[in-house]
């Protein structure tokens, strides 16, 4: 049987989430998955004092992956452009100075920003298509367009949210210094 | 004003210091990871997420260059602009450590004084 629990979101709480996922280890629930997105999956196994970590590579290639194993890190669930990883306790962090994780969360933000732009345009010109055909009276063309519309808003919200995540995140890892 | 990075500046952390003085061989970034930590007896130690992330600077910046593939991983190398801007930056700290040592023993004389 597995647990389940909700994603906090890593672009905003992705510290929360990490200790999140660390106390359930310790309580024998590992994390193997996400589950319609937003719900971590957990399945039980032997209590364990491991250490999670989020990594921002774009292209988590073999090098990459073969340079976070011999670290000490081993991805446990990949999406695009984000890992979440998984290592025993106390083993070296992932980011060992404030630079290269400055570096890495405004990467991933610029990233995020620019598909939330094209979500924004393409939602932009859906409106505006759907108002020029729906006047036109072309209504099976302005009805595509309105379902162009909603795709492009749900991409806008998915890719808008999490860069202001990020923004949030580097103002505090700035402030923190 | 926002904060000039190193790869600007020139004044590097410690960790790209050490990263970029350990491409003075041709070597792999497991192995700078493992040197790094063993060179300085445990007292650094530079995080995989961090290690991949400042070879990529250093790469873009033109400091560092891929010289070739062995067994999968790839072989970096400093260029002549990253050996100048380590000598450099090797110069700065020096001058720190000498000025640190002037007062200090200046301090201690007076202390034993």
């Amino acid at each position: 049987m597995a647990k389940y629990r909700l994603c906090g979101g890593l672009a905003m709480m992705a510290d929360h989430d990490m200790e999140m996922l660390k106390g359930m280890s310790a309580k024998g629930w590992h994390v193997s998955g996400l589950s319609c997105g937003f719900l971590y999956r957990f399945e039980q196994g032997a209590p364990r004092d491991f250490d999670y970590a989020v990594g921002f590579e774009r292209d988590f290639t073999p090098e990459v992956q073969e340079l976070f194993r011999a670290g000490g890190w081993h991805p446990v669930i990949t999406g695009p452009g984000w890992q979440i990883l998984r290592a025993e306790a106390g083993e070296t962090p992932l980011f060992t100075d404030e630079e290269s994780k400055e570096e890495a969360l405004r990467a991933v933000r610029a990233r995020t920003g620019r598909f939330a732009l094209a979500w924004a345009v393409a939602l932009a010109a859906c409106l505006a298509a759907e108002a020029h055909f729906d006047a036109q009276g072309t209504e099976p063309i302005a009805a595509a367009c309105l379902v162009g519309a909603v795709v492009s808003s749900a991409g806008f919200v998915f890719t808008a949210f999490p860069f202001l995540g990020y923004t949030a995140s580097l103002r505090k890892l700035r402030a923190g210094r | 004003m926002a904060k000039r990075s190193p790869y600007e500046t020139g004044e590097l952390s410690d960790s790209i210091f050490l990263i970029l003085l350990a491409t003075f061989e041709p070597v792999h970034g497991y192995r700078i990871m493992h040197d790094i930590e063993s060179s300085t007896h445990g007292a650094v130690k530079v995080g995989p997420a961090t290690m991949y992330t400042t070879l990529k600077k250093l790469k873009a910046a033109g400091w560092i260059v891929e010289i070739a593939e062995e067994g999968g991983r790839i072989l970096y190398a400093a260029t002549d602009e990253g050996r100048s801007v380590l000598r450099r930056d090797f110069a700065r700290r020096k001058r720190l450590v000498a000025v640190a040592e002037e007062r200090l023993e200046e301090k201690d004389g007076k202390d034993d004084g």
